[in-house]
């Protein structure tokens, strides 16, 4: 991979991740009208701040089935792990460059 | 909404994965591959936990749900991938008969824990996908295909040493290499780790219709 082309894949990583914790801290602050919230949405990267608040709050409402969210809910953490797992993919197909031989 | 934190077996699950993980980098050993394994295997179980979230309710959700769906698919093998890590078992002579080795018994200790964590997620993997195909009357079939898959899954990241990530990066060389790979010892070897898997499933991961009988 060329300089440039790692420049242009990590700035882009890099930009995903800043703006899905801004999103995640805006979202977990209307839901819970929480600063602490706020700051777990905004400082918790990679996905951690979604694992705390399913662990912590949403699990436990839906009997743990995440199936079971009501419609307006369904839509917001459907986007929400898609914007995750999309980061993870970037992040893997990085890390597979650096694994991959010659 | 209210806070309840209850440990049931999803959160065990992720106690279980960040103490681990704590154990792993903080201590002396030498099986530091197993950070990288668990958190792969610790993925799929997360991504498991989605599916019924993702299971489409109309048109327009189909996309984003077959790329969960394959997603899990194809990170799901890393589970069970992990009970052939106890192959590093031998990078200790464990002469027994000439004393006890500490340094052995630790390094022992730690990779059987993370095998052990591996099987519990990997029943709580399996356990979700029941519930999810409850209902359906294919749901055996697609289970035992569904095994079938880890399997293969397996045995590509073992002796084709291919990795979740080289799924993303190369996905053709990937299949062509495992075209050429099969072979009667691969079929033997596949078959293994199925019949390993089956029975886990039998012991382990009863639904609680099937426990109700008792």
């Amino acid at each position: 991979m060329s300089d440039w082309m790692m420049f242009t894949v990590m700035t882009g990583l890099s930009v995903l991740t800043v703006a899905f914790q801004m999103y995640m801290s805006i979202s977990l602050y209307r839901l819970e009208e929480s600063a602490l919230w706020a700051l777990i949405g905004l400082l918790l990267p990679f996905g951690l701040n979604v694992l705390i608040y399913q662990a912590f709050k949403l699990e436990p409402t839906v009997r743990h089935n995440l199936g079971e969210l009501p419609a307006n809910r369904r839509k917001l953490w459907r986007r929400v792990h898609l914007l995750l797992l999309l980061q993870y993919m970037i992040l893997f197909g990085v890390i597979g460059w650096f694994l991959s031989p010659g | 909404m209210t806070t309840k934190w209850n440990l049931n077996d999803r959160n065990k699950a992720r106690v279980l994965f960040f103490s681990y993980l704590a154990v792993l980098i903080a201590t002396e050993n030498v099986y530091s591959f197993m950070l990288f394994n668990s958190f792969l295997a610790y993925a799929a179980l997360e991504i498991s936990y989605l599916l019924p979230l993702f299971r489409p309710k109309s048109k327009g959700e189909w996309p984003a749900s077959l790329l969960v769906y394959l997603l899990f698919l194809l990170m799901s093998p890393n589970v069970f991938y992990i009970v052939t890590d106890l192959i590093h078992l031998n990078f200790f002579s464990f002469r027994y008969t000439a004393g006890l080795v500490v340094r052995e018994w630790w390094n022992f200790s730690l990779l059987v824990t993370g095998v052990l964590l591996a099987i519990f997620y990997y029943v709580t993997m399996v356990r979700v996908i029941r519930n999810l195909l409850a209902g359906s009357r294919w749901s055996g079939i697609i289970l035992f295909l569904f095994v079938i898959l880890q399997s293969v899954g397996i045995f590509i990241g073992r002796f084709l040493r291919f990795h979740s990530v080289h799924l993303f990066t190369e996905p053709f060389a990937l299949l062509r290499e495992f075209l050429n790979a099969i072979t009667r010892d691969a079929l033997i070897f596949i078959s293994l780790i199925t019949v390993l898997q089956l029975l886990i499933i039998w012991i382990f991961a009863t639904t609680p219709k099937e426990n109700a009988h008792e």
